[in-house]
């Protein structure tokens, strides 16, 4: 992945999910060819009072405050790589006050980048501030697209901030 | 015997009557020298020393690809006082040549430390930058700012500019030249000079007229410092006692630092030019140890005459006098002969475009000082001499203060004057890009965007809808647009109507909002309940107390267009509330980080909600009321927004937002007469004004991973096929779309992608 503000070219995002792609394209069309009139007698929808809202998630299990991993993540690229780079360093010599002027600064120039949240959160999570760190993962969480590798690293963190930030609040 | 005692009689005599002659003295002179000491230590220590707080914009941040152009460049760079040179070589300084700038930065200190001055080159085509060079180094930059732009100082005392310099910020070819010019024996007298006086009296009554002074630079600190500009014997009796108490309680060096900030240089429109700081500035457009001989000669001379030996005004006499001064120069060996000549043969090359001593930005500056009056004392604020590195984006504010003036001037209709006020944000980051208070920009006076508070009208309507999306309903869930009287006890039954007082039946929930229907919203909030509404609002940010009211559900809430960005921002965020910011950072006088505004979010709704209330905003301006704005920023951005209109068009809102920006305007009267214009009319094209040249990125809502979509028929609400000309794209939460409908897993994106497929691979079945 990629973590630019520049768009890949489409040929390139449609690469790796060709296989789906074809077989949802086969998916359409069928149905294309199948239904051609839409079905505009369709009965009123019952009133949505009676839509039960969706069942509130139960409540997770409380998370062992595991230590999650740094791990090594994928260069990112753009201009601002140069500042997460910095601000991961910082980070890992333990200057998490550095790391997140630099990172914030990184944002202000690629605000949509999951992987500048993500080391955010980690900068708040070494200053011990977990209920930040964990509103910074969660905003990772939102922005992540397809990288399973970060994906799965933020979780982790988000976990343990969770576990324990609950004391902290 | 007689004669030695006669002797010692009359040294009795001769002692007795000094003594008498001091006591007098001291009895007539010493009430006065007492109030004069304790004036000077009061003064001195509380003004001198009172450094005023600078406000800074935000730095400029250059990397390539960035899209900028070439005039927005060169005016980021003369809003920073950068001067344009053919060859720049000292910092501030820059080169525009056909489609690159070359460009010498100043040290500045930011939150993360001191970055040194930087040469580069930077080459632009078709509205980007492509490459950033080193000059010394050759090698390409990926990333630089430039230091930004001083947007303006808080100062005990108003009409005065200045900038305040150390003892080692002073340059010594400056220090040389004031005391060869000024007070040779500066470091040798103890404040008053009497041989100096002589001399110039001498020297005056052999011309006719006044040609020397002869005041200590002491004696002018004392005059330029205190008191009044009459010329009396009094006056210059308090001048001599001044200066001989400052020398006695500062030391030459604290003297002549003061004396260096102190002394008037010149006029700005209403503000006095204080000091060489300042002046140099003013003047030259640099910082005063970039000065050459010449420009160094001239603001000395000036201190003779500020007004006479103006650069600007009197070219003549301020080419002649700095002759004079470089004379002086040559003479006490400051500069060489080579030197002189070269200096003397110098322009003047003082820039012409005067720089204005950052007055334009009250709104925003407002603002800034109200978020520091809440952690400093006034007299901190005014006296500490920090650094204030705010969010201020000066191309978004230009854009804001244009704009805004014109586009009012073009819709504004009999009704009247109309004001407005504006206030523009980072869409992720919630730093407060520009912000306006008024039409008129130059005047500082009711901040609107702060203090005028007006009922939002339909911009509450999304807080509506989103509590429905976190209830369970969809996008297509069917509501009833048909009259609805909901009675109040004690008061008149309130029966709302809709803009075009008429009903539109049963209605899709996602149209009803990009209309803005009001009947259907009001039975949906009824539906719902007027408490989950209002906790939608408070969770989005809505602040104070909310009357449950059903006719809240129109807007009657009364918000600032502050107030209403920070609830919007809730929903360009994707759910997560973020305090609105105007400043980034505090240092103080040495560079030390004071303290610093960092980001903060906090996440208040689940994404999805979130993400189908901005797919119906995306859809109020594609489809709804706020349709006309595609005509001035293109339906690929897929801009989200809503129009707002209060009762009788006295208010007029739009609050929107782009891929990187998030914006909230209003529009209205002062007097709180009907405004003439509805949402779309008026605050909705102000809107598109501004954004359109401020190079909006086209808004790509993230995606939560449980969201699918369908294709809908617009006009039955049903699920339909994508080649229906009705058809429309809709998300929804996974397993909730329509009956029957072709659900399309996830990311619109692949869906788009695919079309033009489908589309060719459909025809050739045809």
């Amino acid at each position: 992945m990629t973590a630019t503000t520049t768009r890949p070219l489409p040929t390139a995002r449609l690469l790796p999910p060709l296989p789906f792609l074809l077989l949802l394209l086969l998916t359409v069309l069928l149905y294309g060819c199948a239904v051609t009139v839409p079905a505009p007698t369709r009965p009123a929808r019952p009133a949505p009072t009676e839509i039960s809202p969706p069942a509130p998630a139960p409540p997770s299990t409380a998370p062992r405050p595991v230590k999650p991993r740094p791990g090594k993540v994928a260069q990112p690229t753009g201009p601002a790589g140069s500042l997460y780079l910095e601000a991961e360093a910082a980070l890992r010599s333990g200057n998490p006050g550095r790391a997140e002027i630099l990172i914030e600064r990184a944002l202000r120039i690629d605000p949509g980048n999951a992987r500048y949240w993500h080391l955010l959160g980690r900068a708040k999570y070494d200053q011990g501030a977990y209920p930040q760190a964990l509103q910074f993962f969660r905003k990772a969480e939102s922005r992540i697209r397809g990288d399973r590798e970060l994906a799965a690293r933020n979780r982790e963190y988000l976990q343990a901030a969770a576990a324990r930030a609950g004391g902290q609040r | 015997m007689a004669d030695t005692s006669r002797r010692v009689k009359k040294r009795w005599i001769v002692l007795s009557f000094i003594a008498l002659i001091i006591t007098a003295i001291s009895l007539i002179l010493g009430p006065r020298v007492l109030r004069l000491d304790r004036m000077v230590k009061d003064r001195l220590e509380g003004r001198i020393w009172a450094l005023p707080a600078e406000v800074y914009a935000r730095p400029l941040e250059l990397y390539p690809g960035l899209e900028l152009e070439a005039q927005a460049l060169e005016d980021e760079l003369e809003l920073a006082g950068y001067r344009r040179e053919d060859e720049p070589a000292a910092p501030g300084a820059y080169a525009r040549r056909n489609g690159s700038f070359e460009i010498v930065t100043r040290d500045f200190p930011y939150p993360s430390g001191l970055e040194p001055s930087t040469h580069f080159t930077l080459t632009l085509a078709g509205d980007h930058v492509t490459a950033i060079t080193g000059v010394d180094t050759a090698e390409s930059i990926s990333l630089i700012r430039i230091d930004p732009a001083r947007i303006g100082s808080f100062h005990a005392l108003e009409h005065e500019d200045r900038l305040l310099l150390s003892r080692a910020q002073l340059p010594e070819m400056l220090v040389k030249t004031l005391l060869a010019v000024e007070d040779r024996d500066f470091y040798n007298h103890g404040g008053i000079a009497p041989r100096s006086i002589l001399r110039a009296l001498v020297a005056n009554l052999r011309a006719g007229s006044t040609v020397q002074g002869g005041s200590t630079l002491t004696q002018q600190l004392a005059r330029n410092f205190f008191l009044t500009h009459e010329r009396t014997l009094g006056r210059k009796a308090n001048e001599a006692i001044i200066a001989l108490l400052l020398e006695l309680h500062y030391d030459k060096e604290t003297i002549l630092t003061a004396y260096a900030n102190e002394i008037f240089l010149g006029q700005d429109g209403g503000r006095a030019i204080h000091g060489f700081g300042r002046a140099s500035r003013f003047y030259f457009r640099r910082d005063l140890a970039d000065l050459s001989p010449e420009q160094i000669a001239l603001l000395v001379g000036m201190i003779k005459g500020p007004s006479a030996y103006d650069p600007r005004r009197h070219p003549e006499a301020s080419l002649q006098r700095r002759a004079v001064v470089l004379a002086v120069m040559r003479e006490s060996g400051i500069i060489d002969e080579p030197l002189y000549r070269q200096a003397l043969s110098e322009p003047l090359d003082h820039s012409t475009r005067v720089m204005k001593g950052g007055s334009r930005y009250h709104a925003f500056l407002d603002l800034v000082r109200r978020e520091l009056q809440r952690e400093y004392r006034e007299q901190d604020l005014n006296g500490r001499g920090m650094k204030i590195l705010t969010t201020l984006d000066p191309q978004a504010q230009r854009q804001v203060e244009q704009q805004l003036d014109r586009t009012l001037g073009a819709i504004e209709k009999k009704a009247g004057v109309l004001e407005g006020a504006v206030v523009i944000t980072g869409r992720d980051n919630g730093e407060i890009l520009a912000l306006a208070g008024s039409r008129n920009p130059g005047m500082a006076g009711f901040n609107r965007a702060i203090d005028a508070r007006r009922p939002i009208g339909s911009l509450i309507k999304p807080a509506v809808y989103l509590a429905a999306l976190e209830q369970g309903y969809t996008l297509t869930s069917p509501l009833q647009d048909s009259a609805i009287s909901i009675p109040s006890p004690g008061s008149q039954t309130w029966r709302p109507q809709n803009y075009d007082r008429r009903e539109h039946g049963q209605v899709p929930l996602y149209l009803a909002l990009a209309h803005s229907y009001n009947l259907a919203t009001v039975r949906l909030g009824m539906a719902i309940g007027l408490d989950k509404v209002i906790d939608c609002a408070k969770r989005l940010g809505m602040p104070g107390n909310i009357a449950p009211y059903p006719s809240f559900l129109l807007g009657t809430a009364e918000m600032s267009p502050l107030e209403v960005g920070q609830m919007y921002q809730t929903f360009a965020t994707g759910g997560f509330h973020q305090p609105l910011r105007c400043i980034d950072s505090v240092l103080d006088a040495d560079n030390a980080l004071l303290k610093r505004y960092g980001m903060e979010v906090e996440q208040r709704f689940a994404p999805t909600g979130v993400f189908l209330l901005n797919s119906a905003l995306q859809q109020t301006v594609s489809a709804g009321t706020a349709r006309a704005l595609t005509r001035l920023i293109p339906a690929t951005h897929a801009v989200a927004g809503k129009t707002g209109t209060t009762d009788n068009l006295r208010d007029s809102w739009f609050a929107g937002y782009t891929g990187d920006k998030l914006a909230v305007v209003w529009v209205g009267r002062d007097d709180n007469l009907p405004a003439g214009v509805t949402g779309a009319a008026g605050a909705m094209i102000v809107w598109g004004n501004i954004l359109k040249d401020l190079h909006p990125r086209p808004l790509e809502l993230s995606e939560p991973p449980d969201i699918e979509w369908a294709w809908i028929d617009s006009r039955t609400f049903a699920a339909t096929s994508r080649r229906n000309p009705d058809a429309v794209a809709l998300p929804f939460v996974a397993g909730t779309a329509p009956d029957n409908a072709a659900v399309l897993p996830g990311m619109e994106a692949i869906e788009e992608k695919t079309r033009g497929l489908i589309d060719s691979v459909r025809s050739w079945f045809e």
